[in-house]
């Protein structure tokens, strides 16, 4: 039971980095890249994309694996006496939730970069660069949500689980 | 309640310090490449990319990160334990942090690409000042990184040791307790 505690402390720590992580790397990208490109489509995206450059891929270096990170924090949890299970269990709900609707705008921005810089753009793209711009913000909001949960487990990882008995 | 704050205090810098870093490894991967692949031609392309509505990142979260975490420090402090060093190193991080940026890479940054954009320097000069910050700008990179982390374990431990001091505190009411019993009563009984 040690081990799985201090299993489950490591990854929850991870968790906790990686969610960080990606929440400052989309608001970056929301309020200093995104802007950029998204100005005046078709041509503000072609100036922008037209030469990529770039060390890692962000967001295919944070996506799948944060998902994750935080689904095994909990499962070590199960079982645990510590209060962060409640927390973390909550924070892994919701990020598995938001996970289609990442998966769906990412494939659809990809499709709508991929159509301008093979000159397909279409006027109803704007619409959908709308809807995704709103759909990135709401994103950030749920994950600062999911941050702020993996904070509180991280505050309660040391204090006892919370069960009927014990409130009673 | 001054407890309270401190934990929420302690959360919203490590939230703050997540941001920053996120921001800056975004930045690093994604951003940096873009303007530093060719200077100075790359340069003065990336500044005549026309933009509209957005925010300066670096200007709302740079202040930010620096002073959640030393209003967590000073809250805190008082059920700190080993805790202390965690948050006195979170502090010291995000000070050097924020000194190094105002005081060596941000007038770096700012005088290359002024110089680029005006065509005034060697291109060799240019390539040479874009490779010194970016060195510099990894360092502080990998500087902040711990920060974040050691802010993390700062709040782990704060929140144990806290328990404990609380713990202890009731223990020693209870035990005042105990003896003004014995002495009011005039009998020895354990309340």
């Amino acid at each position: 039971m040690k081990i799985r505690k201090d299993l489950a402390r490591l990854f929850l720590f991870i968790a906790t980095i990686y969610w960080g992580i990606w929440l400052g790397g989309y608001i970056f990208n929301a309020l200093m890249v995104v802007p950029l490109w998204s100005h005046n489509p078709p041509d503000s995206m072609l100036s922008y994309f037209r030469e990529p450059h770039f060390l890692l891929y962000f967001f295919s270096a944070v996506n799948p694996w944060v998902f994750l990170v935080s689904l095994i924090a909990w499962l070590l949890t199960i079982k645990l006496d510590t209060g962060s299970g409640a927390w973390l269990g909550r924070a892994t709900l919701i990020a598995w939730i938001m996970l289609p609707l990442k998966i769906w705008m990412i494939i659809t921005i990809g499709g709508v970069v991929g159509a301008t810089m093979q000159g397909n753009f279409e006027p109803n793209m704007i619409n959908t660069i709308s809807l995704w711009k709103n759909l990135n913000w709401l994103t950030i909001t749920t994950a600062t949500v999911i941050l702020t949960l993996h904070l509180l487990a991280i505050l309660n990882f040391n204090n006892p689980r919370r069960t009927k008995e014990r409130i009673s | 309640m001054r407890k309270r704050i401190a934990a929420f205090l302690l959360m919203a810098s490590i939230a703050a310090w997540g941001i920053w870093c996120g921001g800056q490894v975004f930045n690093e991967l994604m951003v940096v490449p873009k303007w530093s692949a060719s200077p100075p031609e790359t340069i003065k392309a990336f500044n005549e990319i026309p933009r509209k509505g957005g925010a300066p990142f670096f200007v709302l979260f740079n202040p930010l990160f620096v002073i959640l975490a030393i209003l967590s420090a000073i809250f805190a402090w008082k059920w700190a334990r080993r805790s202390t060093k965690w948050l006195a190193l979170s502090v010291v991080i995000a000070l050097a942090v924020f000194a190094s940026l105002m005081l060596y890479l941000v007038p770096l940054v700012g005088s290359t690409q002024a110089h680029a954009m005006a065509g005034d320097l060697p291109a060799a000069e240019i390539i040479a000042r874009v490779e010194e910050w970016k060195f510099g700008n990894r360092i502080r990179l990998l500087v902040e990184l711990c920060g974040f982390v050691f802010s993390i374990v700062a709040l782990h431990v704060w929140s144990a040791e806290s328990n404990e001091v609380k713990d202890r505190q009731q223990v020693r009411q209870a035990n005042n307790q105990t003896v003004m019993t014995e002495t009011v009563g005039g009998k020895y009984e354990n309340s």
